[in-house]
């Protein structure tokens, strides 16, 4: 019992730390993978971008990204613009409604499983209305993004540097 | 981070890939006969746990499902006519055969519903047996797959009466429901087959 209040008052005061110092330079992740990570989610910016990859990966190998990484090998497409989907609130309020539901059907309040059910339903109906056109984000502003994230680096380097970093703290 | 809202064609130009949910659909449908396979497994067990009930030859009406199952199919019939008609993008025709296919789905459900109804009169209700639990299971969860299908009808028609021109979205979200609408019809045969035909004889 004491150890797990323990467990979460160092969680909240991990939290509270984080959120205080987050803009010291040794918090601050600039380069997207800054635990030397080997799978694809690594290899993306910091703070990720709306479009989350500039380019579909080509995964050539397992553990891609450490691969690539090891035998120095780079991206070599060009950045093209990209095609986001629209923005949509509908499944956020799907979200509230099958929370009712879910609510409802265990407490068996019938009423008010109906009216999730419904309400799920008048959402998902009512988006299918919706043109969904999405936009357009443009090859300059995808490289831009790209760049300010990716300070150029090699990662054996960049990965002692962060270790100096932490032991500095 | 500069961004510019599209209007839909030039989306549509712009997208690199065709879209995907004829596809995705596909796969909803193959976990969908997963579910139906279980129901009928369950069923298979149950078919002579009559618990000292009411048994199927007792209650079946063959001539009512005989019914049911001619609505159904000819349903599907004239969803593929309006699928031909969508393809020649003669949308008022297609509305007609929706219009059609929705008349048969909703006949097939009102025998249902009446012959649900006239089982659970004669003490044949979910709660009497494992033979009803399992029958009312299977064919309720069918039913109410027709049920939806009805609803996503109706909404596809109103989409096709807003933007009469029957461009690709409108097109392919017609044949996701058809697609739904044909397979219902398997399962229906199924169901025919194994739960009406082979409980009576």
């Amino acid at each position: 019992m004491g150890i797990i209040a323990l467990g979460v008052a160092f969680q909240v005061a991990q939290i509270v730390v984080s959120v205080i110092r987050r803009d010291q330079p040794a918090y601050r992740d600039v380069t997207g993978d800054p635990w030397e990570g080997r799978t694809l989610e690594w290899s993306i910016s910091s703070p990720p971008p709306v479009y989350n990859f500039a380019h579909v990966p080509a995964v050539l190998e397992l553990d891609d990204f450490a691969h690539a990484k090891e035998t120095g090998r780079k991206e070599t497409r060009s950045f093209r613009d990209i095609h986001m989907p629209s923005n949509t609130s509908a499944g956020f309020f799907v979200g509230v409604f099958a929370l009712a539901f879910g609510f409802a059907a265990i407490w068996h309040i019938w009423w008010l499983a109906i009216a999730g059910l419904v309400g799920i339903a008048a959402i998902v109906i009512g988006y299918s209305f919706a043109e969904n056109a999405g936009y357009i984000i443009p090859a300059a502003t995808v490289k831009a993004t790209e760049e300010r994230n990716r300070p150029p680096k090699s990662p054996a380097q960049a990965g002692a540097a962060r270790e100096m970093e932490l032991e500095v703290l | 981070m500069s961004q510019s809202t599209l209007p839909a064609h030039h989306a549509q130009e712009h997208e690199h890939q065709p879209s995907h949910s004829v596809f995705g659909f596909w796969s909803y449908l193959m976990t969908d006969c997963v579910l139906f396979a279980s129901l009928f497994a369950t069923f298979a067990m149950m078919a002579q746990q009559f618990a000292g009930g009411p048994t199927a030859k007792d209650l079946f009406n063959l001539s009512d499902v005989a019914l049911e199952t001619a609505l159904l199919l000819t349903s599907s019939l004239t969803f593929g006519f309006a699928m031909i008609c969508a393809q020649r993008k003669n949308t008022g025709a297609v509305l007609a055969w929706l219009f059609v296919t929705f008349l048969l789905g909703a006949g097939f459900l009102w025998l249902e519903v009446h012959e649900f109804a006239h089982l659970i009169a004669e003490g044949a209700g979910p709660q009497r047996s494992a033979f009803w639990s399992a029958f009312f299971t299977l064919v309720g969860t069918h039913g109410l797959h027709v049920t939806m299908g009805l609803v996503w009808l109706v909404v596809l028609a109103v989409q096709i009466v807003k933007k009469p021109g029957m461009d690709e979205r409108e097109v392919r979200r017609l044949a996701c429901l058809s697609l739904f609408w044909h397979f219902l019809d398997i399962v229906w045969i199924c169901v025919f087959s194994f739960v009406y035909l082979a409980s009576v004889v």
